[in-house]
């Protein structure tokens, strides 16, 4: 790159640097201060005894735009209920912002308006105390997995949560209303004596898994070609083509009807399960995306500053600077819809990108703004139905969540419509097809082959099935091997390799993590995570902690897990339907990134979240 | 520069040393943003590919329907999981406003009863308003498929 200038190009197109520079200067000059610190502190206190109340969520609302940065920022409570907020908010940035606290078990009493809104001063820096109190009712700020919590565990509930929380929280507010609508239905009709009730409740349930074979097509991007409007019914409810069959449908209907609250009115009896992994140097910055993109997943990338993100549901890509919060958007160049689904950076910079339609797998280079694209597309007929294409799926990524090459130069890749592992080589061009392990009784979208990463010495492409299975993909032979079988409905999901070659099994279904040593082929442990329906998505390795991070779905926190120690500890989010799908440590901060991803596009929070752990 | 009381001057010394540094800090900077600008396709000013806007056009009737999902229950003729378009139609032909109203609110909020033992879901992502288009072109054009 071309770096040598002359000084007549810092004298053209007008230094906004310059400018700021200058406008720091005389506001140092005037304010006296070397930095404006802790613009924003205060206390939170119990009202009962006056204590300060540690672990409390504090959560500051600003106006977007700007250049701030990110719009929510979220600090915690300190021992003796202090917090503050970091340096860099601006007391300009606090004009017309609103501040809240969270925590389970507590009530915000005062300021009594929630969010209270900052008013407009000239202060520089701004005391907020608040006041709270404790409360048994804990439906307010529970997460969803909270409802589960006195369902015995069985099988039948680890499946039940494996697919049904595969698109969204399970139950979600719409999923408590349904429940309402059920009971208060059968009241209505008068049919409230145990049978008929039980008969409104088993055909409701019915509805709804139907209702959801139908939902399914919600997941595909823009413009996509797999369209319900384009399939008669008998095709969109049938079984070959849907993530559940028609057997996995009755156990779920049948279970929803047992097992689902009948009122949700009131929640006792519930925390997180494990110590809380927060203090006063922790801070979780959420930049609001558009309610209309599902950026699903983000990456970081060597060299590059920004954060990746995958826009399923627009066909393209977001750059997101976390300094100022700016959003770009880059296209797939694709006449037809693709839907980036998985997003990994590699060493030298770019970006990988499997894509939920169409086949593709992408490269995109931001440093020269370059895309290319290859087709793993075989024996598609056009139908517009689930299943119909391969569906590239996840690709191998190593230890450091980072593109990972066999010696011969493939990249890996799970086909999760055909249930097939895929080999590309991307200076070649050649792709080859393999057969998973095959389950009796269940077609290839049924049997969901789903994340995949690569062992070390490039032989072992590991893989996972949602119905209960994770093999090594040997590389060399072609064949699957050292085959674990969990349960049916234990779901592992996306895995991670530690730098001793350990695997890491998060199992979605069953709420727990699995520790595998992939060299002596032989399991190690099963560790019960705080709440067994917290439904980890995926497990990220963090190489600097040598801390496994669990993006959890369905319990509104992050699990931090040590290995050493064999506890977990709990960050909790601060918001409902804090749905995650995959967590990435970016290598130069050590910061957490990721994002929400509720299924349908528009159902949850849209948001990049950014959190500075604070260790 | 401001001369203070000579009891301030040293922290009006400190803060003049602050300033330099940033001033020499700033420069040195803005040389290096120069540099990206013209060489890094990262920097300021990088074109990105051309902006390719979804299409913002509401959707309306039929098409409507299938973007809110009402299709996942109902069919034009068929019975899926509610009762078909053509039924509504013909049950509510002669509908008066207040009916109206209450099939619209039914849309956004849900209900049961009227077609059996199944609630119908509510969809809060449909505007009240979009829900008393779609009961409209309903009963306009249900019937007549």
């Amino acid at each position: 790159m071309e770096k040598i200038l002359g000084w007549s190009s810092l004298l053209k197109g007008g230094s906004k640097l310059l400018k700021n520079a200058v406008t720091v200067v005389a506001l140092l000059l005037v304010t006296g201060a070397a930095a404006q610190a802790n613009s924003l502190s205060g206390r939170v206190i119990r009202l009962a005894d006056g204590q300060g109340v540690p672990g409390v969520s504090v959560i500051l609302n600003r106006r977007a735009g700007d250049g701030i940065g990110a719009d929510i920022i979220t600090v915690f409570t300190g021992e003796d209920g202090e917090y503050h907020f970091p340096d860099d908010v601006s007391p300009s940035s606090l004009s017309g912002a609103s501040l809240s606290v969270r925590a389970l078990g507590y009530q915000q009493l005062s300021p009594t308006a929630s969010p209270f809104i900052l008013s407009q001063n000239d202060e520089k820096k701004l005391s907020v105390n608040f006041t709270v109190k404790i409360v048994n009712d804990l439906s307010e700020n529970a997460p969803a997995s909270a409802w589960l919590a006195k369902i015995p565990e069985s099988n039948e509930k680890d499946f039940v949560r494996l697919q049904c929380i595969g698109c969204h929280q399970f139950p979600t507010p719409k999923v408590m209303q349904y429940s309402k609508q059920i009971e208060a239905g059968a009241v209505a009709m008068g049919m409230t004596d145990e049978e008929s009730s039980a008969m409104v409740r088993k055909e409701s349930w019915e509805a709804i898994v139907k209702y959801m074979r139908a939902r399914m097509y919600d997941i595909f991007p823009d413009g996509t070609n797999i369209d319900i409007s384009k399939l008669a019914w008998h095709q969109i409810q049938d079984n070959e083509t849907t993530l559940f069959n028609a057997e996995d449908g009755k156990l779920i209907a049948e279970f929803a009807a047992t097992h689902m609250p009948r009122s949700y009115d009131a929640l006792t009896g519930y925390d997180y399960g494990a110590e809380l992994g927060v203090s006063t140097k922790t801070v979780i910055r959420e930049y609001t995306l558009p309610d209309t993109s599902f950026v699903r997943e983000v990456a970081m990338t060597t060299g590059s500053p920004y954060v990746w993100g995958a826009d399923l549901q627009k066909n393209r890509l977001l750059r997101l600077d976390p300094q100022t919060g700016k959003q770009d958007w880059f296209y797939v160049p694709s006449d037809m819809p693709t839907g980036p689904h998985t997003i990994v950076g590699d060493y030298t910079g770019n970006l990988w990108i499997a894509m939920m339609e169409g086949d593709v797998l992408a490269k995109y280079t931001p440093e020269k703004n370059d895309w290319k694209l290859w087709s793993l597309r075989e024996d598609f007929d056009g139908a517009a139905a689930v299943g119909s294409e391969a569906m590239v799926h996840d690709l191998t990524f190593d230890k450091n969540y980072k593109l990972a090459q066999d010696k011969n130069g493939n990249i890996w890749l799970t086909l999760i419509g055909h249930n097939k592992m895929a080999s590309l080589n991307p200076d070649t061009g050649d792709v080859n097809r393999y057969d998973a392990v095959q389950i009796e009784g269940r077609s290839p979208i049924s049997i969901s082959l789903y994340g995949t990463l690569l062992s070390d010495d490039g032989t072992c492409a590991w893989y996972a099935q949602l119905v209960g299975v994770v093999a090594c993909f040997n590389t060399e032979t072609h064949e699957s091997e050292s085959v674990i079988e969990f349960s049916e409905g234990s779901g592992p999901r996306r895995m991670a390799i530690d730098g001793d070659g350990i695997l890491w099994i998060p199992l979605f279904g069953s709420g727990k993590l699995v520790k595998y040593d992939t060299n002596a082929r032989k399991l190690l442990n099963t560790y019960d995570l705080p709440d067994l329906s917290a439904a980890p998505y995926s497990v990220t390795w963090d190489p600097k902690r040598n801390i496994i991070w669990c993006a959890n779905s369905n319990v509104d926190a992050i699990y931090g897990f040590d290995p050493k120690s064999e506890t977990f500890s709990v960050l909790p989010l601060p918001r409902g339907m804090g749905y995650l799908r995959r967590i990435e440590v970016d290598e130069n901060t050590g910061d957490l990134v990721t994002t929400y991803a509720n299924i349908p596009t528009g159902s949850g929070p849209s948001k990049v979240v950014i959190i500075e752990v604070g260790d | 520069m401001v001369r203070k009381l000579t009891g301030e001057k040293q922290m009006w010394q400190q803060r003049f040393s602050t300033c330099k540094a940033i001033i020499l800090v700033a420069l040195g900077l803005l040389y290096a943003e120069a540099s990206l600008a013209q060489t890094s396709p990262e920097g300021v000013g990088q074109k990105r590919l051309a902006d390719r806007p979804t299409a913002e056009e509401k959707p309306v009737g039929a098409q409507f329907l299938v973007k809110a999902g009402c299709v996942a229950c109902h069919g034009m003729d068929e019975v899926r999981i509610g009762p078909s378009y053509r039924s509504i139609a013909e049950q509510y032909t002669d509908a008066d406003a207040d009916t109206l109203e209450w099939l619209a609110q039914k849309i956004v909020f849900g209900g049961v009863g009227k077609w059996g033992v199944v609630p119908m879901v509510a969809n809060p992502h449909v505007q009240i308003e979009e829900a008393r288009e779609s009961i409209s072109w309903i009963l306009k054009n249900a019937k007549e498929q």
